[in-house]
């Protein structure tokens, strides 16, 4: 795609990798430059459409995934940036206002924080609640249930266990 | 009087009690908690086909204040939680409390730290109606058999909840 | 003093539990006089943990969870999941099921919107509106019935096709459907649209013009009501809608009136889109070949081992896709509904995440309910139509 190839001109060492696969394009980036490029596809190759923001947790780190859409071409593109438990990302809230309430989820739901976000706290949960549930190690809170009668209460979750 | 509130109507004023449980079966308003998919299939059975007016109960009052049944139809989530509390504490005596589908009776298919069964947060919850999301006709069989659990209480001076 | 009081501030708490019938919701506004000020939604009331509990549940299994998130359309929902994990794993869904599963989504998108039509009627005070919708509905819920045997969710989805094919007799009764459906939505227009009521309670209310839908992440009847002609069925045809012919109705001015206009011509354009899917319709195989993603048919089991061993695998292990990640976009009777599926190889996904339509709708009603009356709210919100499973998941 012709805007990657200008990204990895402009940002050469912001860039980490960038890959297609089934027809998806993901660039991968740092988190310092993440605001400069966003705002340079959405001004320059007319990537104006936010279509999602979330994240996946991987124990140690959280990687951030931003799909933005050309409304014209009809191209998607995926912007991931990985960010250590603890550190904080740079907010797009001026590029897009309505990323207001998708930053606050993933504040509340990963423990992700983010500069420069007017009003980050939590949406989805009550406000005393302590822990970000999504996150891998947070337990599901399962009960175990009594199938049957007089069989030994299971969770449900084990009753087919995980097989890789 | 002598108001022992486990106490049973007097026998001469039997058919009035009769009388007064009778009105208080055929018109109860419920109160509008609708939460979730069950709430579209409460609405379904205030629809024209599976019809709740012909058992008296079209009329769902906004206020709780106005009202004698909640149907809790729907799931009950953390956030949720105190808000039906504080919300069934505003409805008058006599008040009956129905738990419409899997979600509220026991959690249904959410076994996780998000739902929370409706009996944990109110003392005494008196029909339970099973489904997922329970038929319209599932629900008006809860709702009869209510309406037969207010017509044989034999209590009328003493009329307290979880009793 | 008299005059500070002039400047007095109100804050009024729409609470989740209220008489507008669009879920719980909570908005806190702060009104001078009967204006609004500010409107800030709050939304929380009904998080399920959805998306953690799918991380342990196998494929099949998550497709009951995911089902009930946007509870008045749940087949786009298992469309989403479906076509995500199908790409994955580069399956060719067989033509007859891809046909079937066109028809289940028209139909649940007209009756999403009759929902729609009914509960925002009643809340106007039209409750003559509501019991047509919802008599006409009933209908729709049969045909599902029929198919599946669960009025509201049909999960006769799975991965590389359809669970089991169309009943006997179920072409007849949607033709049947089909050759009554004109005149009801003649009822329904001609209570509606040239309404005096209507009209005045629902022109100029909540406008959300074109550059605040992409300042706000706005997609389906929310944005072709305010002129745009983006419909995914279109720019990104899935299934076979690449075959059908349709048209996108738009509407220019983005208020209430304008997407109403827009909802009640999407009902029309679904009803021809069922036409030509049955018409369509062709003897064959409702479920992919591949006999470590589908269970192999009954009488197989009788005579062959490796179909036992195949389905006992299946069954009490589930299929296992390549590691990858996929994010399929499938277009619901609210918006975008798009679903991102991470796989690390086992019979569990590892991450799965909605991409909810009604989220960013929610969020714009802060900019879009300011300046307008108290009694405009309830009709600003409906005409956004929220569903708040969707909102909280």
């Amino acid at each position: 795609m012709q805007a990657v190839e200008t990204l990895k001109e402009k940002f050469s060492e912001s860039i980490l990798n960038e890959s297609i696969c089934a027809g998806q394009t993901t660039v991968q980036v740092k988190k310092e430059s993440l605001v400069d490029l966003l705002l340079f596809l959405k001004s320059d190759f007319n990537f104006r459409k936010l279509i999602d923001l979330t994240a996946v947790d991987y124990i140690k780190e959280t990687k951030v995934l931003y799909w933005l859409e050309n409304p014209t071409t009809l191209e998607r593109i995926r912007i991931i940036v990985s960010v250590m438990r603890g550190e904080k990302l740079p907010s797009v809230i001026e590029l897009w206002p309505g990323a207001n309430w998708y930053e606050r989820e993933l504040f509340d739901m990963f423990g992700v924080g983010f500069l420069g976000h007017p009003d980050l706290k939590r949406i989805l949960m009550p406000d005393h609640w302590v822990g970000h549930p999504m996150r891998r190690d947070y337990a599901l809170g399962e009960e175990p249930v009594e199938f049957k009668y007089g069989v030994k209460p299971k969770c449900p979750s084990e009753i087919i266990p995980h097989v890789k | 009087m002598g108001m022992n509130q486990k106490e049973k109507t007097p026998f001469l004023v039997a058919p009035l009690g009769k009388l007064v449980n009778w009105m208080r079966a055929n018109s109860m308003w419920p109160a509008q908690f609708g939460l979730a998919c069950c709430a579209i299939e409460m609405m379904s059975t205030a629809g024209s086909r599976y019809d709740m007016a012909r058992f008296g109960m079209e009329v769902f009052r906004a206020s709780p204040r106005q009202s004698d049944v909640m149907i809790v139809a729907g799931r009950l989530s953390q956030k949720m939680a105190p808000v039906l509390k504080t919300v069934y504490d505003q409805m008058l005596e006599p008040k009956w409390i129905v738990a419409m589908g899997d979600c509220s009776s026991t959690g249904g298919i959410y076994n996780n730290y998000a739902v929370v069964p409706v009996d944990r947060v109110v003392p005494k919850v008196d029909v339970y109606i099973a489904g997922c999301p329970p038929r319209p006709e599932a629900l008006l069989n809860g709702l009869i058999e209510l309406q037969k659990k207010v017509k044989a209480d034999d209590n009328l001076f003493g009329w307290h909840a979880g009793g | 003093m008299l005059n500070d009081l002039a400047d007095d501030i109100m804050e009024l708490n729409l609470g989740p539990q209220h008489p507008s019938t669009h879920g719980v919701l909570r908005l806190k506004l702060k009104l001078n006089g009967e204006y609004v000020v500010s409107a800030e939604p709050v939304i929380g009331y009904l998080h399920t943990g959805i998306e953690k509990e799918c991380e342990s549940r196998t494929y099949t299994q998550v497709f009951t969870l995911v089902d009930r998130i946007d509870y008045l359309s749940g087949p786009a929902e298992e469309q989403a999941f479906a076509g995500a994990v199908e790409k994955l794993m580069a399956l060719e869904v067989p033509e007859r099921a891809q046909t079937i599963r066109v028809l289940l989504l028209e139909l649940s998108r007209i009756a999403s919107h009759l929902v729609w039509v009914g509960t925002s009627a009643l809340e106007l005070n039209m409750s003559s509106v509501y019991m047509y919708a919802f008599a006409e509905r009933e209908k729709i819920l049969d045909l599902f019935e029929e198919m599946s045997g669960a009025r509201m969710f049909p999960s006769c989805w799975r991965i590389g096709g359809l669970a089991y094919d169309t009943p006997v007799g179920f072409e007849e009764q949607v033709r049947k459907f089909l050759k009554h459906f004109p005149e009801m939505w003649k009822d329904l227009d001609a209570l509606l649209t040239d309404n005096y009521v209507w009209r005045t309670r629902l022109e100029g209310v909540a406008i959300i013009d074109k550059q605040r839908c992409e300042d706000y992440l706005c997609t389906g009847p929310v944005l072709r009501g305010a002129g745009v002609p983006y419909d995914i069925r279109k720019v990104y045809p899935y299934l076979t809608y690449k075959d059908y012919s349709f048209d996108i109705p738009t509407r220019p001015q983005g208020d209430a009136f304008a997407r109403y206009e827009v909802r009640m011509e999407e009902m029309k354009e679904s009803a021809s889109l069922i036409e030509q899917a049955l018409n369509k319709l062709k003897p064959g195989p409702v479920i992919v070949d591949n006999r470590k993603v589908a269970l192999p048919p009954r009488r197989e089991l009788v005579r062959s081992m490796e179909a036992v061993i195949h389905q006992f695998k299946l069954v009490s292990e589930g299929l296992h896709p390549p590691v990858g990640d996929f994010y399929n976009c499938v277009e619901s009777s609210r918006g975008e509904l798009g679903c991102y599926v991470v796989s690390d190889g086992s019979n569990k996904p590892y991450r799965v995440r909605v991409r909810s339509p009604s989220f960013p709708h929610v969020e714009v009603l802060k900019e879009a309910l300011v300046g307008h009356l108290l009694s405009d709210v309830v009709v600003g919100i409906a005409s956004v139509d929220p569903i708040l499973g969707d909102v909280d998941r």
